[in-house]
């Protein structure tokens, strides 16, 4: 279903002259009064916030996670009693990064947020599952998209370390559509399989996922096992939701007058495809936006139309930056562990993350020089403590170790910041 | 106790603004006289205020704690740093306690759109707690409709986040039931133990109703009642970043011996 065809299937150049360089030139003319921190990029970039709002784009540097940082303090005192909502997610210098919100983001994002469940086809009579394992607020927030769609049952289900166990009550609840994230569909897997096999009879028909990359063998395989049909949700905490797939499955479809995608050092793959680092210009959120934010994510954007009418172009995420992981949905970065470990030993050094799957559990492996070896409870006492590891580490979702290694492993060798060998 | 009261009021005064105004002077607190010396503070105060007045330092921040009605306006929202987080947190394991419930215990929220974002705090809380926990949204659904998805879960204890009333809901065959600032004595006459959070927006959940009190943790909230109008005043004793001290609510009480307290009016939160 496409719910606003005057936008989703609108012409692209008259979309970009009508609509999103008027909401970029006032999103560039609001940071530029508010923020101390855009203030001082257009200054030093020699940007004027009123010039053509396209050349004032492309002059403007990229963003990276430390710097949105420094929009916090101004979003802050902008929003005061308009404050709403709070979303975190681990920081690259230790502490979580903050994205406060307004009341008119939360109306916004889930205008934004209800054209992307309705390209998922949802139907009123359909029961849907939200299965995660801790705080449920993004599902309220789905919940209430899907509301404005007239879908009446949406379950919040609360998954618990045990998930064979947890998942019990699933059955009997016989949700139609099921959204969460793949680690979790990974390591519920045999679990759902047992109940959802072919020849169950079930009326599971689609499964939404979001916060992780899903390979194609494990989509293949859900799709195959369990007969359903599969959509992708794409988002992040500093950019909200961002798009989601039609039922064509070829592609994300990016609501780019809401969220304005620029590339990084952009290759061209053909006249309508182009490939490369995304960054994110939200002219629809209020209180913290972001001009050519770069979220990790390396995609390729198609711009040719779609069949399913909407002309908006479609990404496909191909990599990730190597600075980040995920763990059930909530996003990591190296530069948290390296500023965590380090913080107290009063130096810097070396250190490379291996991801890997025991027994259903991320175990989480920090490699690090021997010469950390007498600091050793005091490196997992000091992980132990970083906010949004704790939860997951006395749950027993994951599980974290140790290794030391000779001092010249580093220096000798070409290594990965981040080896990521969980399959799902 | 009087230490962790003049903790509180030394530091308010030192670092928040709005309690600087407040006081003409940095108070001398020996004792609960020179506490109840003390200007009742009010939600006007607050409003007159802008929001950072109110706390002790922006970079603290790392949570906020939705209303408990999420209206188009309310007054300021709960701020929390990670101490105080970890605060509720325990204050909500305490009410838990009170409960005469088993660990592990299943759980069930009915909630709807309005109220949604702060039942997802407690069912975050009961998460963590390990007590296995749904939530189901509330819409245009009859009561026999809601019963049949209850019945399809078969919690241990039923959490009514909603203010819409569900007939019979005692009947379900639930044996705890939870509310929110809701106390109902239909709920409790009919075999099923009925349980009411009472709670504040701006400062979170506070007590629990057992039998025919209000019990509340000592070790993290003053309360005591205005002696002119019975309302309840309310001062956080660990709430470091926004901290309310002699904070009057919209609530009458009759204050009991011990921890305890009985209401007798509950305003509009």
């Amino acid at each position: 279903m496409i719910l606003d065809p005057s936008l989703e299937c609108a012409d692209q150049k008259k979309l970009l002259d009508d609509l999103i360089k008027p909401r970029l030139s006032s999103l560039f003319i609001r940071v530029y009064d508010n923020f101390a921190y855009y203030r001082w990029k257009f200054n030093e970039a020699n940007v004027d916030p009123c010039v053509e709002p396209l050349d004032a784009l492309d002059k403007l540097p990229f963003m990276t996670k430390r710097d949105y940082m420094m929009l916090e303090r101004d979003a802050f005192l902008q929003a005061d009693r308009l404050l709403f909502y709070l979303e975190t997610t681990s920081g690259s210098t230790g502490r979580p990064k903050r994205r406060f919100q307004s009341l008119n983001d939360e109306i916004n994002e889930l205008r934004l947020a209800t054209r992307v469940f309705a390209g998922f086809d949802i139907s009123k009579d359909d029961v849907v599952l939200f299965m995660d394992v801790g705080n449920p607020s993004i599902y309220i927030w789905f919940a209430k998209a899907l509301e404005n769609l007239g879908v009446r049952n949406t379950i919040y289900y609360g998954i618990q370390s045990d998930f064979n166990e947890s998942l019990k009550g699933i059955i009997r609840l016989d949700p139609t559509v099921i959204c969460t994230i793949p680690s979790l569909l990974s390591r519920s897997y045999e679990g759902i399989l047992h109940m959802y096999g072919k020849s169950k009879g079930t009326s599971l028909r689609k499964i939404i996922y979001f916060g992780e990359k899903l390979s194609d063998g494990f989509r293949n395989r859900l799709q195959d096992e369990f007969n359903v049909e599969i959509f992708s949700h794409y988002g992040g905490t500093e950019v909200s939701t961002i798009g989601g797939e039609c039922t064509q499955h070829n592609g994300i479809h990016i609501y780019n007058d809401a969220n304005y995608p620029s590339l990084v050092d952009t290759k061209i793959i053909n006249e309508s495809t182009q490939e490369g680092e995304i960054a994110w210009t939200t002219t629809q959120i209020d209180i913290q936006p972001v001009i050519k934010y770069r979220i990790g994510d390396v995609v390729r954007i198609d711009y040719s139309a779609c069949p399913c009418g909407r002309t908006s172009p479609r990404i496909n995420v191909i990599g990730r930056t190597n600075d980040g992981f995920s763990l059930f949905g909530e996003k990591f970065y190296y530069d948290t562990f390296l500023d965590t470990i380090y913080s107290d030993l009063d130096e810097m050094g070396f250190m490379q993350i291996i991801l890997s799957t025991e027994q259903n559990r991320d175990r989480l492996s920090i490699i690090l020089p021997d010469k950390l070896k007498s600091n050793e409870k005091k490196i997992l006492d000091s992980l132990y403590h970083t906010n949004e590891l704790e939860y997951f580490l006395s749950e027993d979702f994951i599980q974290i170790e140790l290794k030391f290694v000779p001092n010249d492993y580093f220096v000798n060798r070409k290594i990965q910041s981040i080896v990521d060998q969980r399959v799902y | 106790m009087i230490n962790l009261i003049k903790s509180i009021v030394d530091y308010a005064y030192d670092n928040v603004p709005l309690y600087r105004k407040l006081y003409s002077k940095k108070p001398n607190i020996d004792s609960i006289k020179d506490f109840k010396n003390l200007p009742y503070i009010g939600i006007s105060d607050f409003c007159a205020n802008m929001t950072i007045d109110s706390i002790s330092e922006v970079d603290d921040i790392i949570a906020i704690l939705p209303a408990i009605d999420n209206k188009a306006i309310f007054p300021f929202p709960r701020l929390e740093s990670a101490d105080d987080r970890d605060i509720r947190y325990r204050v909500f394991y305490y009410l838990l306690e009170q409960m005469d419930i088993d660990e592990g215990s299943t759980f069930t929220v009915i909630t709807d759109s309005k109220h949604a974002y702060f039942c997802g705090e407690l069912v975050n809380n009961l998460l963590f707690y390990q007590y296995p926990t749904t939530m189901l949204f509330l819409r245009d659904h009859t009561p026999d409709e809601m019963r049949q998805w209850v019945n399809k879960l078969k919690p241990d204890c039923l959490l009514l986040g909603t203010d819409r009333m569900i007939d019979n809901v005692a009947e379900w065959g639930v044996p705890n039931l939870l509310t929110i600032n809701r106390y109902d004595k239909n709920l409790s006459n009919k075999g099923v133990r009925h349980y009411d959070i009472y709670a504040i927006s701006e400062i979170s959940w506070i007590a629990i109703r057992i039998d025919s009190s209000y019990i509340y943790p000592e070790e993290f909230f003053y309360i005591e009642s205005d002696p002119k109008d019975d309302i309840l005043v309310l001062t956080t004793l660990e709430n470091y970043l926004q901290p309310f001290i002699r904070y009057k609510t919209p609530d009458k009480v009759k204050m009991l011996d011990g921890n305890r307290f009985q209401i007798t009016y509950i305003g509009e939160h």
